[in-house]
């Protein structure tokens, strides 16, 4: 199993200005901090409105999930949202146990997860 | 003559030492993952049993030893027939998971509000996918502290 390897893709107009960040391998106590950073590059430099997409995630411990729970509140202060998407069984069976779909908006797809964003296809 | 049941008479063990660094970690989940494979667990409960012997052995590393590679810490995996444990044993300073217990993630959630830090969670998972968990702290300096963690087949 490869470690994490993150790939961040900017959506431009006519799409709407959404970082779709892809995930795979493992997210865990040795490679969550790669994320984090990633998350705080985008955050920083103003991308508030954010995809997760976890297709290619075989699999994630408490540290991974623990660096959704970082951002989560400033984004969405700032009038953004950090959407995970396309997770297999496994993945979101750890999210589901500790109870973050409650916190957390989830989707079957990335593409659901964009078009969830406000004004999305208006332009 | 009829054969009711057949059951190994020993227990099949398998012992790791672990350099207390998170960088050990995939290594051990990997080991883990294909002893109970030859062992023909459930592909469910070997996912359960990999994770929280990731989560106790990242609490480990990180709040014990702080990550300082020099150290390092054993894991030994007895499966039985109808049971399967694992027991870790460290000679750092004791760390009992149960006093690090968030009650959810909303109360996680407030608890990182207010110190701008969190931990916990991977105790829930803990305690949340094994059957029995229990840690006994060295009796003296220089002893071992023990985490148990338990898993019963089916």
């Amino acid at each position: 199993m490869t470690p994490l390897t993150i790939d961040v893709r900017e959506l431009m107009p006519p799409d709407p200005a959404v970082t779709v960040i892809r995930v795979s391998g493992y997210l865990d106590a040795h490679t969550a901090s790669d994320l984090e950073s990633t998350l705080r590059t985008a955050v920083e430099g103003g991308s508030v409105r954010l995809v997760v997409d976890f297709s290619d995630l075989d699999y994630i411990s408490s540290a991974g999930l623990g660096v959704f729970m970082v951002f989560i509140e400033s984004v969405r202060q700032a009038g953004g949202d950090l959407k995970l998407a396309a997770m297999s069984d496994r993945v979101f069976s750890v999210f589901d146990l500790l109870g973050f779909p409650v916190v957390f908006n989830i989707y079957g797809t990335t593409a659901e997860a964009i078009a969830a964003f406000p004004n999305h296809g208006d332009s | 003559m009829v054969i009711r049941s057949m059951h190994r008479v020993q227990p099949v063990t398998a012992q790791f030492t672990v350099l207390a660094e998170t960088a050990s970690l995939s290594g051990l989940r990997q080991h883990v993952r294909s002893a109970m494979e030859a062992e023909r667990w459930q592909s469910t409960v070997i996912e359960a049993v990999v994770l929280a012997l990731d989560e106790a052995c990242a609490n480990l590393v990180r709040h014990a030893f702080h990550g300082d590679a020099r150290e390092s810490f054993t894991v030994t995996l007895q499966m039985e027939p109808d049971a399967l444990h694992l027991e870790i044993c460290d000679s750092a300073a004791p760390f009992n998971p149960s006093e690090y217990l968030p009650q959810d993630v909303e109360s996680y959630l407030r608890r990182h509000r207010a110190e701008k830090s969190g931990h916990g969670l991977g105790i829930v998972l803990m305690l949340s996918l094994m059957d029995e968990v229990r840690y006994v702290p060295a009796p003296q300096l220089g002893g071992a502290n023990r985490l148990t963690l338990t898993k019963r087949r089916g």
